[in-house]
């Protein structure tokens, strides 16, 4: 049993055994290129084939339906080898005759450079490259890839593939393995070039038939090369950023650095940290897997259909339900955004405590953290944000200061939170943790607060407010402050306490 | 020297006369062209005459039209053009100075 295949030679239909095609392909394709290109190839070769498909409706005119190997040897006979033509009608070739060369010739034979599409794997450059330095194609193809990185090895392989010409002709491929074309030697390249066409037989069956198109195939080539070089750099990044994806939402890249003693590393749990909110949750969280998979999916169809070179029924509807997918993301992140707007929407300031303290002199001074008995003179971090016991560590107080009404020092400790509602706001903002002491003539104030990781990040504020009687003194820093009509500052833990007088109007 | 060689270079030089010389009396397709080129054991290989139909066409010596043929493809039909004749006529001349000169030597 042999696989057969149909073919159109010469304006006529022949069905042609596979080995029987080959051998036949081979013979036009070498017979071409024996012409060397000179004017009128098209014309000489059409002729020919049309003397091929006479001679084999010849031999296959007393009933045999199928064209085998041995109608096309006879054909090859009658019609001649290459160096029998050349022989006879070539101008050049009077004394270089293929026959009086010495066969298999040592590869001595200067090499020349050539792309290999038939092995390689977009355009054959990587390939072709190999075969001139005569090293493995893997070498080249990962040294290429590593410039691809580099940023300038696509553009060098572009470059390449339009100035390095293709090894079409037997006689070109062994010019580019460098060895001496003999009669043998095109021979032996054909037998080799059949194996491997036996392969995509099929989707090269109308090659025989397109000899008159070359030139447009030239540029459609181009194009369609072109479109394959894209097609892979997009498959790559495509797949490196779904990798990527599929990593942040594990948990196994951190998205942001969180010390503290909960975990919080996978893209999920961050969010559920920044919108705890169950709906606006659903709505980011939907957003995040239709762009993040959308995206990634989209280009690397893209890619596919760029390398296939041709639209399958499959692809187009990927392509359009991924492109679905991140328009629908992106409306469904708008709407969670309106909702995070929406949870900012109403502002509420609680006093939790007030001090009062009738000293003449008030000391402003950060309230140590006591860790093991030690007080914590610095915590200056890199931490993005610091969860302890499900809360928020928030670092940074402001403070204002400004005239008392009556003789004594009021400290008024303000908590601010955002909520839908004034009820959830209000409700927020009592969860805020903040210390603040008046010991002796010390006003002690924490640099750090805190607020449950529940309530999210919906602009927690702590503010305290110090009051200062006319003819008493507010030491910051332990240096007498005057009191103007308004003035605010900021504590840090371990730092020097910072401080601006809004006003220089002295009483 | 050769004699293979000089044997194809003979046959070369004066096939394109024949050629010519075939078609001044008919049109005709290449595979009645190569039946009488081969009853004359001028040709070996049928390949050779092809390329040389195409630069005789591209000299502007011979020309060609298609015509439907009954039970087949349509067949290209070469005939001479006047720029053929008169190569022809010039190439005759010299065929015939060439033979009287070959023989004269011979003798």
């Amino acid at each position: 049993m042999k696989k057969t295949i149909s073919i159109h030679l010469g304006k006529q239909q022949f069905v042609i055994e596979e080995d029987a095609y080959q051998r036949l392909n081979n013979y036009l394709r070498t017979l071409e290129s024996s012409f060397n290109n000179e004017d009128g190839t098209i014309e000489i070769m059409e002729d020919i084939e049309m003397r091929c498909a006479e001679l084999l409706s010849q031999q296959t005119a007393n009933g045999q339906q199928v064209v085998t190997l041995k109608e096309v040897d006879k054909a090859i006979e009658s019609l001649g080898h290459p160096e029998e033509i050349n022989d006879a009608t070539s101008d050049e070739n009077t004394t270089k005759s293929a026959n009086n060369l010495p066969p298999n010739e040592p590869t001595n034979q200067p090499k020349r450079l050539f792309r290999d599409v038939e092995n390689g794997s977009i355009a054959g450059v990587c390939t072709g490259l190999a075969n001139y330095l005569a090293i493995d194609p893997v070498i080249v193809k990962i040294i290429f890839i590593l410039l691809l990185f580099l940023g300038f090895g696509g553009l060098t392989y572009i470059v390449l593939w339009i100035v390095v010409p293709n090894a079409k002709t037997p006689a070109d491929k062994l010019k580019m393995k460098g060895k001496a074309v003999t009669v043998d030697a095109i021979k032996e390249e054909i037998e080799n070039a059949a194996n491997r066409f036996e392969k995509s037989a099929n989707s090269f069956a109308h090659k025989v038939d397109q000899k008159g198109s070359q030139l447009s195939n030239r540029f459609e080539n181009i194009g369609l090369v072109l479109g394959k070089v894209f097609g892979v750099i997009f498959i790559f990044f495509s797949f490196t950023s779904l990798i990527s994806f599929i990593l942040l939402q594990s948990g196994n890249i951190e998205v942001v650095p969180i010390s503290g003693d909960a975990s919080f590393t996978s893209l999920r749990s961050l969010l559920h940290l920044a919108v705890p909110t169950i709906h606006t949750f659903q709505l980011f969280w939907a957003a995040i897997w239709l762009i993040g998979l959308g995206f990634p999916l989209f280009f690397m169809t893209l890619g596919i259909r760029m390398l296939l070179g041709k639209a399958k029924r499959i692809i187009t509807v990927a392509l359009l339900t991924f492109t679905a997918s991140i328009v629908i993301g992106i409306i469904v992140a708008v709407f969670g955004g309106i909702h995070v707007a929406r949870d900012f929407s109403v502002v509420t300031e609680i006093e939790n405590t007030t001090l009062t303290s009738a000293v003449d002199s008030l000391y402003l001074e950060e309230l140590p953290m006591i860790s093991n008995n030690k007080k914590i003179v610095t915590s200056k971090g890199i931490d993005f944000i610091q969860i302890e016991n499900k809360r928020f560590i928030s670092e940074g107080v402001n403070f204002t200061f400004r005239n008392s009404s009556d003789s004594l020092f009021h400290v008024h400790q303000i908590f601010t939170s955002h909520g839908e509602t004034r009820k959830k706001a209000i409700h927020r903002a009592i969860a805020i943790n903040h210390l603040i002491k008046i010991k002796e003539n010390k006003l002690l104030i924490s640099p750090f607060y805190s607020s449950p990781i529940t309530n999210g990040i919906s602009g927690h504020n702590v503010e305290i407010i110090i009051e200062v009687p006319t003819n008493k003194k507010l030491f910051i820093n332990n240096i007498a402050t005057e009191t103007t009509s308004i003035s605010h500052g900021m504590i840090y833990a371990g730092e020097t306490i910072n401080f601006w007088v809004i006003g220089g109007d002295n009483d | 020297m050769n004699i293979d060689n000089t044997q194809a270079q003979m046959r070369k030089g004066i096939l394109e006369f024949c050629i010519l010389n075939i078609l001044s009396t008919q049109e005709a397709y290449p595979s009645e062209i190569l039946e009488q080129l081969k009853k004359a054991k001028l040709i070996v290989v049928e390949g050779t005459l092809y390329p040389l139909l195409t630069r005789l066409k591209n000299s502007e010596l011979l020309t060609y039209r298609w015509e439907e043929s009954t039970g087949g493809p349509p067949r290209k039909y070469y005939s001479i053009t006047p720029h053929g004749i008169n190569s022809l006529a010039a190439l005759q001349t010299t065929w015939n100075e060439l033979v009287t000169a070959v023989n004269s030597l011979n003798k």
